[in-house]
Parts: C-alpha cells; structure tokens; sequence
C-alpha cells in the first residue's frame, strides 16, 4: 500500500506531511518521558521483524498479492508512542533506502498506514477493550484484536482511496470499490497473521501481554485444559 | 531472560529475509488497483530508482543472483533499522541524562 511519487498531488502530501510529523514530534517527547531501556531493545526487534514480514507479500487471488501491514501489532507491543516511532522508521527506511514508497509521500504514507492503520485501530481496541471485561481473557482478547487488524487495513486502504480520489485522477465509486475489494482479501491474511502471531506470545511469553490480558484467568484456562 | 527474546525475535526476523525470496510477485492491492481502474500518473519513482535509491526493489545492485540480492537487500534493511535505534536509545538516554542534572 505504499504510495508512489507522483500519485497524489502535492497539497495532500503535504497536509499529511503536517499531520504525521506533528504526530511524530508529540509521540517523540512522550517517549522520552518514559524511556525504557528494554522496551526500546523490544521496539528494535519487533521493528526490523514487522519490516523483513512486509517483504514477504502473499497471493490473494484475482491476480494480486499482499503483505502484512503490521501496524497495529507494532502499536500492540510497543503502545502508543513507541509503536507509532517504529512504524515511521519503517516506512522512512522503505522510501529512503529501499524505494518502496515515494519521498514526496512519505507523509502521505505514514498518515495512511501508521495513523489510519495504527493509531484509530489501536484507539477503537482500546475502547472496547475498557468497555467490556470479556476482552481481557486470553480468547476474547485474540478475537478483539483479530478483528481490529482486519479493520485496520481496510481503514489504511480506504483512506489511500480517499487521497487517490481527491487528486482528481479516479472516481470516488471506482477506485474506493477496486481498493476496498481487493484489500478486503489481504485484511484476511493481516488478521490470520495477527492471530498467530499474538497466540505464539501467548504460548511462549505471555507477560508481554500483561497490559491487556488478566494473567490470573490465563493460568485458569491453562489448569483447565491441562490433562490430570 | 529478557535479551533471550530480543535474540529470538531477530532470529525469526533472519528466517524471515530468507524467505523473502519466494515472496509472490504479483502486484500488491494497490498497484493492482491502479492497473485495474486505468490510473494513470506521471511516474517520478523510475528517476530516483537507478540514480539515488541503494536497494531498490529490493535488491543490491552489485549481486547478479537475484534469491542472494534480495536476502542481501533484507539483511541491510535490518541493520539499518537497529542502528537507527541505537542512536535513537542513545539521544534518548543523553537527553534523559541532561534533564536529570
């Protein structure tokens, strides 16, 4: 979903531009304020392993492929502030090295899919998650947040729609139809990752979930299904 | 215990770049969306590709076997992303100092 130059026009570019880097700068100073030795070692890893994924793109069928967006997982991990720093490494070290997404939309980019594929998912997550005790144990957590990564990139697909149709080059029905359809399929695939991804932690290293998932019920429902 | 899971995540991250290889090239969801709605724009991404841009398309432009480029490609991409972290941790930990003294 990486824009190229010259896709766009340039006062969407910009505007997104202002708005991921006012957004980068907050996250910024946040994360000083709570620096963390070993969160920044996590973030580092979790980084370079969410940017060798996305070089991984899947079939879907229909004649195109896809690859895991991982935003949202970032944010999971990491939270807010350090999730949101990481997607941009990714996407800057994309654009700058790997010409994977235009310089010019570089912002335009980051707005799509750290902010729209990120943030407001990891914002309507968190909502709910408050909202409802059910989400804390370990099943409704992994279907909360297998929903929301499918969400979260049909959100980022919409919203490069979006941008696609106020540049004037594509009607509003056609191209929000063709992007929504096809990034549907590859949403299936992010959601199927995510869900792996969250039931290896689960398994190997719960307590990195710790902030979402009420340990305690966790060791209940391991004692249940343990044989006698 | 907790460097052991940094270890472990980077070690999936390298299984990873070795299967990069054999990613699908098809085109993804939005130059598929591109081709199949007729868009057309002026492409400024072919200038940068072979003047500016190290790896593009993920691919180091000195190795000829395209599996090794590719791998090559990915490798550096990670080591890009952890120094930057590490210089990152580092401005943090050198501001986090000043404020405290």
């Amino acid at each position: 979903m990486h824009i190229p130059d010259g896709l766009l026009t340039n006062k969407i570019n910009l505007i997104n531009l202002a708005i991921s880097s006012g957004l980068f700068y907050f996250f910024n100073k946040k994360a000083l304020k709570n620096y963390d030795e070993f969160k920044i070692n996590i973030a580092a890893s979790l980084t370079a392993f969410v940017f060798a994924a996305q070089m991984l793109n899947f079939p879907i069928g229909f004649g195109a492929s896809g690859h895991f967006l991982g935003t949202f997982f970032l944010m999971l991990m990491l939270g807010l502030e350090l999730g949101f720093i990481s997607i941009c490494l990714i996407l800057i070290v994309q654009a700058l090295f790997f010409a994977d997404g235009g310089i010019i939309a570089l912002g335009s980019n980051i707005f799509n899919m750290a902010i729209m594929g990120g943030l407001i998912p990891y914002t309507i997550f968190k909502a709910i998650h408050k909202q409802f005790n059910i989400f804390s144990t370990k099943l409704g957590f992994l279907i909360l947040t297998t929903i929301v990564s499918y969400i979260s990139v049909v959100l980022a697909a919409f919203s490069c729609g979006l941008q696609i149709f106020l540049s004037h080059i594509a009607s509003f029905k056609v191209i929000l139809s063709t992007i929504l359809f096809v990034h549907s399929f590859i949403a299936v695939g992010e959601a199927i990752i995510v869900f792996i991804l969250l039931s290896l932690i689960f398994t190997f290293k719960p307590e990195l979930l710790n902030p979402y998932v009420n340990n305690q019920k966790i060791i209940n429902e391991t004692n249940v299904l343990k044989p006698i | 215990m907790n460097k052991k899971i940094v270890y472990i995540l980077l070690l999936i991250t390298i299984f990873l770049i070795f299967l990069s290889p054999y990613a699908s090239e098809l085109p993804d969801g939005l130059d598929w969306t591109i081709n199949k709605t007729n868009i057309t724009y002026e492409e400024t991404k072919d200038y940068y590709f072979n003047k500016y841009f190290i790896f593009s398309d993920y691919k180091v432009p000195f190795i000829d076997n395209e599996k090794l480029s590719t791998i090559a490609a990915g490798f550096s991409g990670i080591i890009l992303i952890l120094i930057i972290f590490k210089i990152y941790k580092f401005i943090i930990f050198k501001k986090q100092n000043t404020m405290q003294s």
